[in-house]
Order: C-alpha cells, then structure tokens, then sequence
C-alpha cells in the first residue's frame, strides 16, 4: 500500500511539473513555439483520448481521428453560420456532444452485441472512413476537399466582457487552461471506481461480468467519453489552426495517434498526453529536416515499441524507476 | 431481357475482381486468424513491381507472377522476423501489420515517388456479346479468379494436405498429431496470402491508376468482404462476400453517388458486425 | 424457505440432453455437493443457475422469483456468484484490487468498503498477501481469492466448481474449513461441484449424485457410500475414484 501511494504521488508531481512547465514557456519562449504548442497539446489530449480506451479499458479505436474532425467541423460550421453571441462555446458544446452521442450510438450497437475487439477496431476503421467520405461529399456544409476556414474565436462573457483569441499568448493559455481542466477530469475518471472497473475489463472481462457489472455499458460509456474529449479537442484545433479539411478524419491521422500513445504508453495518462506532444514536434521536426524519411522513421519506432516496449516511454520509466528503487520489484503493472 | 444478363454480366465481373483483391487476405484471417492490415500495402507493392517489370520490358504475364512471389517473399521474411512471435496476441499482428502497410507505404513513396503510373492494358478490346460488350481484360481476370478459388477449394478438400490444415482451424493441438508442422504450415498459408496479394495488385493494376495509396481502399473493403461472406469461408464466403459488398456499392451508386455507396456499404457492413459476426449466410 | 427451487430443468446441446429434469431445492445456509462422472452434467447445472447457459426448459426461483429469464448480471446482483473451474482472476492486479473490484459494486463510504475488504480478506486467508500481484499467488490461493471475489460482493448463493483442484493436503482442509464457516456462520447457501471424494466427507454436506444428466441419489455421506450403484458408476470412471 505504501508502494502505491508513494507511486500515485510521485506521478502527480510529475503531473504537476509538467503542466507549471507548459505555463511557463511563454514568459521564457515567443514567436513560433506559443503558436504550434497548443496545437501539440490538443494532439495530446487526444493522445489521452485513446489512451483510457486502449491502455486502460484494452479496446483499441481506429477512429479517434474521425472525433476530432467532427469537433473542427463542429466549430467550424456553427461560427460561420450563426450570428449568436456565444457562437464559439456553443461550437465547442456542439463539437463535444456529436461526437460522444455518435461514440455512444456506434459503441452500445456494437459492445452490447459482445463483438469482438478485433472487429471493433475494423469498425472504427470504417466509421473514420465514413466521416472522412462525408466530410469530401457534403460540399455546401463542409467545404469539400477544399476545406473550411474557421476564424479565431472570441469568448464572450455578456456585454462587458470579451477575451479575443486572435493573438498567440491569449490562444495560448486559453488552450492550456482547457487541456488542464479536461486532463484533470480524465485523470479524476480513471482513480475513480469507474476507471478501476474500466481496468477490470482489461485484465478479465468474464470475470467483471460474472461480477454483476454490465461490461457492455462502462464500455459504451467510455467509448462516449473518449469520442468526447476527441471532438473537444479537435473543436478547439478547429479554431487554431483556422482551417479545418477532409483529412483530419483520415485514417492515417487515427494511425498517428495510436503512434504517438504506443511511444509515449499506453498504460500511462501523463505518457500519453506527453507522446502526443513530444512525437507531434518530432515528426513536426523531422518533417522539415528530411521531409522525405520521417515517415518512415515514426512507423520503424512504432514497430520497436510494440515489439519490444509495450509500456511505451512511461512503461519504461517506471521500470528504471522501480529498479533503481528496489532490485526485488516485482512488476505488476508489466509482467 | 438483355438488361438483366447485362447487369448479371457487370455484376459477376465486379464481384469476382473483389473476390481476388479479398482472397489473399480471407485466407490468412480465415485460416491463422492474423488480421492482415498491411494488405492493402502489398495489393500495392505488386502493382507497382507489375509496373516496374514493365518498365524492364518484362512481359505482363511474368511481371505479375513475379510480383506475386516477390511480395510471397517480403510477407514471409515479415512472418519469420516478427509476425510469427505473436500469433497469440491478435492486438499486435494487428498493429505490426499496420506498421508495415505503414513502412511500405513510405518506401514505395521513397523508391518510386508519389505520382500516379499507368500500366498499359495488355489485353484492350472487348467480346461482343451482341447485346452487350465485355471487356476483354476483365474476363480474362475473372476467368483467373474462379480457376483460382477453385484450384484452392481442390487444394484444401481434395488432398491430404488440406485435410490437415482444416484439421488444424478446427484443433491445433490435434493436427500436430496428425504430423503436421504447425509454425511451418503458418508460415506457407501467410507466404501464399501475401502472394495472392501481390498477383492481385498487379493483376487489378491496368485498371486502375498506380499510386501509394491505391490498395487502401481495397483494405477495407477487403475486410468486409471476408467479415459478409463468414470468416474462414474462405472460397464461397470470399465469392458471396464480394458479391454483397460489390453488389451494394453498385446499386447504391445508381441512384446517388460513389461517395454515397461506399458510406452505405460500411454502414450496412458494421451492421452485419454485429447482427451476424459469423457471416450473412454461414451458420454459427 | 427456501433460497433456490429448481424444477424440472433441463439442457440439451444439439439433441444431446446434458440435464435432464433436474428438481432441487436449497436452504439458507445449506451447502450441498454435486458429485458425479465426467460428463454427468455438473458444471451444465452451475452454468444454468448462473446464467452462463439458458436452459432448454424448467424453472429456477431464487429467493422468491422467477430467475429463469434473467441474464448473468441480473443473477450475479440478486445474489448469486460463480466459481470458475480454473480461477479467473484480475492476474496483474494485486489481491487488494481484485477484492476492491468486487466489493465496489455496493456503493458503500469509504469506510464501509475498506471494513469489507478487510474483513474478506481475513476471511479468505490472504490478509498478509494483500499487495502482491494475483498471479504470483500458489495455485491454492488463487482458489481462494476467486471465493473472495464472491465474498465480496455479498453473495447468497455460492456456485463452486472444483474449488480444490490443484490444491495441497492443507489447502483443501483449510478450503473445507472456509466453506463450513461461510455456510454456518455467515449462513451462504453453497453448491459445491468436486471430484475428490475425501473432501466431499470432510465437508460433510447434503450430497446429490448426478448421472447422465440425472439426479441419481440423494444422501448424506453414508448414504451415498453405500449405494451399490454409485459405487459402480464411479468405477465405470476410474480417475474420479480417489
């Protein structure tokens, strides 16, 4: 028990750590890193999006991608087309609620059909394609290949008060706040009995059922809150990023994503959230140094870890950790 | 009169060109339970040595059998390096499949550039029937499919050796006792799916435009081709599979677009995930 | 009263009937033994009055109601809870999690639920184990922790399927000594399935012999011991016979 709570505290600080470092680049950095950060950390959360579904849960989705395009449109459409003061929270409700009614939808149809992981993960699959295919289709609504420019919101507080976006810091911290609020309900989520049910399903789904809880429902539910926190993100990369176009629903955008959470672990929220970040600005890096291999180096990376590093950089950490604490750990988070 | 035998026509030349783009993959789902996500990348990869054995003024025929064994080969080195360590962990046969349709990909981007590349019919012209014209090139193609499935289906019913890989679907443990050398039998069936792979990209790649993204299509629909007709139906589940999934995009295309038939088709194919994950026609 | 009332239940797979007219009856804090060949359709019976399997026909009350149509959750949050043949367990979490799992169900306080996961864990012998990893147990404890899951979530009805298999000489003396404590003190209802017969005398429980899908006596130990042709079907199946 000692063990436990040493470790549950030593992640929090390290938690902590991270998002006081993410607060404080802007009073030491400027210029293009306040521009392209946030976008990393909402690549982040939607890092953490899938990983409370696979690491946590043991369901793999091939479709967060498809979340977080249907929040960029979401906020997208409602800012061009309404004239309502609060038009950017309610994008960004809108982007949020699609988005988890449509995970809700597809994963009850299929969880309370006992399909098989496997073939959730070809779901998924097509479900991407799905939202990808409308996204081109639809052209009054969508823009088709061409895409939708999204203009920088404003958050309105009534008359008096109006905090615009238009400028990096502002954007900056605007996206920092949200992605610490959502990271903490994530994290507050996985603690709680929920989370630790959610765990349960992982390690022996008989044996959660043979203990009176209907797998089928936590899994719906977290499915719902996984295509949630997605859409939220892609909302909020919505309006950063000022474009929004088909191919935030691609496949190979969800195939990134479950990149950069096998690297950063999966097991680990922190991991995830910080692969998102981390392997974003590496690809980012790589892309203008050798625009030709970076690619193909991120997929070799992806092939190491899932070959030889399950637990990912967190898992890894852990491990160094534990060992250097004591030579008799047993591991019983990786065996 | 002649409206239907020209739509029966259009429909079996569709849906045996599906059949043979899904076979590769049905037979290494069906009969080792791998769900091979790199073939798209390997309907690809034979599409474009196709090409390149073209280019050495190879003829067509060779190229393609070529191509065939060459991408047999790579899935075989990719089966004894890595897959074959895995085959109890359906996540990660899943996703080192996917990382090397994600390599592949890269490479083939590397090697032969994003572009598209054109593979000249070898067999323009058509059969006039009277009433309707058949290309001449598909026919051959669906000719090849059936001879295919259906020297398969001798293969897997008719000798010894398909006995025992049946035997082994049904019972591992009993078919090593049969004398049958498991990791080797694993081996040939992921070997044989790869080629058939390859055959398929360069057979399919005169009618359609070379580029490093063109097996992915067939990727997904392949899935759903195997997932309609019943997974390890490998020869009559590959054949109706097609023929729902073929079938469906076309009349759905008829009355709206491309775009519009392919969104249905993976619609009504999630649904049959769930309604009857053991095929639409196959018993449980 | 009694707390499970089956009547006529039967099961057939494909034509084959694997239980056939079973009636039984069970009291609050009674432990009962099925025992019987291989094949006899001991773990059909469990299946069905856990609802892993539906019967073919025939009628289950627990407590009062009708269960017959209830699925497998239903059944386990009325009270009733299943001990696999082969311990399934939360292998990577520790013991403490494993119990927490279960006992998390009830939506106690805080305090409410470490009092119960405490007092299952003493029950269940393995108090001192309660921080290492499930998997590094013996074979024994595991079978125990698995009691504790059900333990934990407030059973009435135990469903025990082999629960000393694999288990050494004191084990299974502990094992009987856990399942008399929880029939006679905390007044469980259990069905027990086992093959080994010295642990079915131990036990000292009603016991119900099935064959070939039927109850084929009924008894206590003596009884049962006497009957000419239980002896005899146990000889028909020789690795039974211990």
């Amino acid at each position: 028990m000692q063990n436990v709570l040493t470790k549950i505290s030593g992640e929090a600080k390290f938690e902590l750590l991270i998002f006081l470092a993410l607060a404080s680049i802007p009073l030491v950095f400027s210029g293009y890193i306040l521009f392209i950060l946030p976008q990393y950390m909402l690549f982040g959360l939607l890092a953490v999006s899938l990983s409370i579904l696979w690491g946590l849960t043991g369901i793999i989705s091939f479709g967060q991608a498809g979340f977080f395009a249907i929040g960029a449109y979401a906020i997208g459409i409602v800012v061009k087309s309404t004239f309502l003061m609060n038009s950017a929270i309610l994008g960004i409700l809108l982007g949020i609620i699609v988005s988890a009614v449509i995970a809700g939808v597809v994963g009850y149809f299929l969880f309370s059909a006992k399909v098989k992981a496997t073939y959730f993960v070809l779901a998924t699959l097509a479900l991407s394609i799905i939202i990808e295919q409308l996204a081109k289709s639809q052209k009054e609504i969508t823009g088709g290949w061409n895409g939708l420019f999204v203009d920088r919101i404003s958050i309105s507080f009534g008359d008096l008060l109006e905090y615009s976006l238009f400028n990096d810091i502002p954007m900056y911290y605007f996206t920092l706040l949200l992605t610490t609020i959502a990271y903490a309900l994530i994290k507050f989520l996985t603690t709680s009995n929920f989370g630790k049910i959610l765990r349960g399903i992982r390690e022996n789904e008989d044996r959660i059922l043979a203990l009176g809880y209907n797998t089928s429902i936590y899994k719906t539910l977290i499915f719902c809150v996984s295509g949630a926190l997605a859409g939220f993100a892609g909302s909020i990369y919505g309006t950063h990023a000022g474009f929004v176009d088909p191919s935030l629903a691609r496949v190979l955008f969800s195939t990134e994503v479950i990149v950069w959470v096998a690297i950063g672990g999966r097991n680990s929220i922190i991991g995830s959230f910080l692969g998102g970040i981390l392997v974003a600005s590496l690809a980012n890096y790589l892309n203008s140094i050798t625009p030709e291999y970076w690619q193909l180096i991120i997929g070799i990376v992806f092939i190491a870890v899932v070959i030889l590093f399950k637990g990912g950089l967190a898992g890894g950490l852990e491990e160094i950790y534990h060992r250097l604490k004591s030579k008799n750990y047993v591991s019983a988070r990786n065996p | 009169m002649e409206l239907a035998a020209s739509v029966l026509l259009d429909t079996t030349l569709i849906t045996l060109t599906l059949a043979l783009a899904a076979f590769g993959l049905a037979i290494i789902y069906g009969l080792i339970g791998v769900i091979n996500m790199g073939h798209g990348a390997m309907l690809t990869l034979g599409a474009y040595f196709t090409w390149a054995g073209l280019q050495l003024e190879i003829p067509f025929v060779l190229s393609v059998i070529l191509s065939g064994f060459i991408v047999g080969f790579i899935g075989l080195l990719f089966e004894h390096w890595i897959i074959k360590r895995f085959y109890n962990s359906p996540y990660e046969t899943l996703l080192l499949t996917w990382a090397f349709f994600l390599v592949t990909t890269e490479l083939i981007k590397i090697v032969f550039g994003s572009d598209f590349r054109t593979v000249v019919n070898p067999y323009p012209g058509s059969i006039d029937l009277g009433f309707y014209k058949i290309p001449t090139y598909r026919t051959l193609i669906c000719v090849f499919t059936a001879f295919v499935i259906l020297s398969t289906g001798f293969v897997f019913f008719r000798t010894s050796t398909g006995i025992k890989i049946r035997a082994m679907i049904q019972n591992r443990e009993m078919a090593s006792l049969l004398g049958l050398n498991i990791s080797l039998t694993y081996k040939i069936i992921f070997g044989f799916g790869c080629f058939m792979a390859g055959l398929a990209g360069g057979l399919v790649a005169p009618m359609l435009s070379v580029s490093p993204y063109m097996g992915d299509m067939y990727l997904v629909r392949s899935f759903f081709v195997v997932i309609v007709g019943g997974i390890g139906q490998i020869l009559s589940g590959t054949i109706i599979g097609s023929f729902v999934i073929g079938g469906l995009e076309t009349i759905v295309a008829l009355f709206s677009d491309q775009v519009i038939a392919q969104v249905a088709v993976f619609f009504f194919a999630i649904v049959i995930l769930r309604i009857r994950p053991q095929g639409i026609f196959s018993e449980k | 009263m009694s707390l499970l009332e089956i009547h006529n239940l039967s099961k057939s797979f494909k034509g084959l009937l694997a239980n056939d007219k079973i009636c039984m009856e069970l009291k609050l804090g009674e432990a009962r033994c099925i025992i019987g060949p291989n094949g006899a359709g001991k773990t059909t019976l469990i299946s069905m009055i856990s609802g892993h399997l539906f019967q073919s026909s025939g009628i289950i009350t627990f407590d009062g109601k009708n269960i017959s149509n209830h699925d497998l959750v239903k059944r386990v949050r009325l009270g009733i809870g299943r001990k696999f043949q082969t311990p399934t367990l939360f292998d990577n979490l520790t013991v403490y999690e494993n119990v927490e799992l279960s006992v998390i169900r009830n939506n106690y306080s805080n305090f409410e639920k470490n009092a119960k996961i405490d007092e299952t864990l003493k029950l269940i012998r393995l108090f001192d184990e309660k921080d290492v990893p499930a998997n590094t147990l013996s074979h024994g404890q595991r079978q125990w922790l698995e009691i504790g899951l059900l333990i934990g979530n407030n059973v009435k009805l135990l469903l025990l399927d082999e629960p000393t298999a694999g288990m050494t000489t004191e084990e299974t003396i502990a094992t009987t000594k856990l399942i008399n404590n929880l029939s006679g003190e905390k007044n469980l209802s259990i069905i027990v399935i086992e093959h080994d017969i010295n642990f079915v005398r131990e036990l000292g429980a009603q016991i119900t012999v099935l064959h070939l899908g039927k109850i084929f006596a009924e008894g206590n130990y003596s009884t049962i011991e006497n009957n000419k042709f239980v002896r005899e079907i146990y000889l028909g199946a020789p690795d039974v016979v211990s």
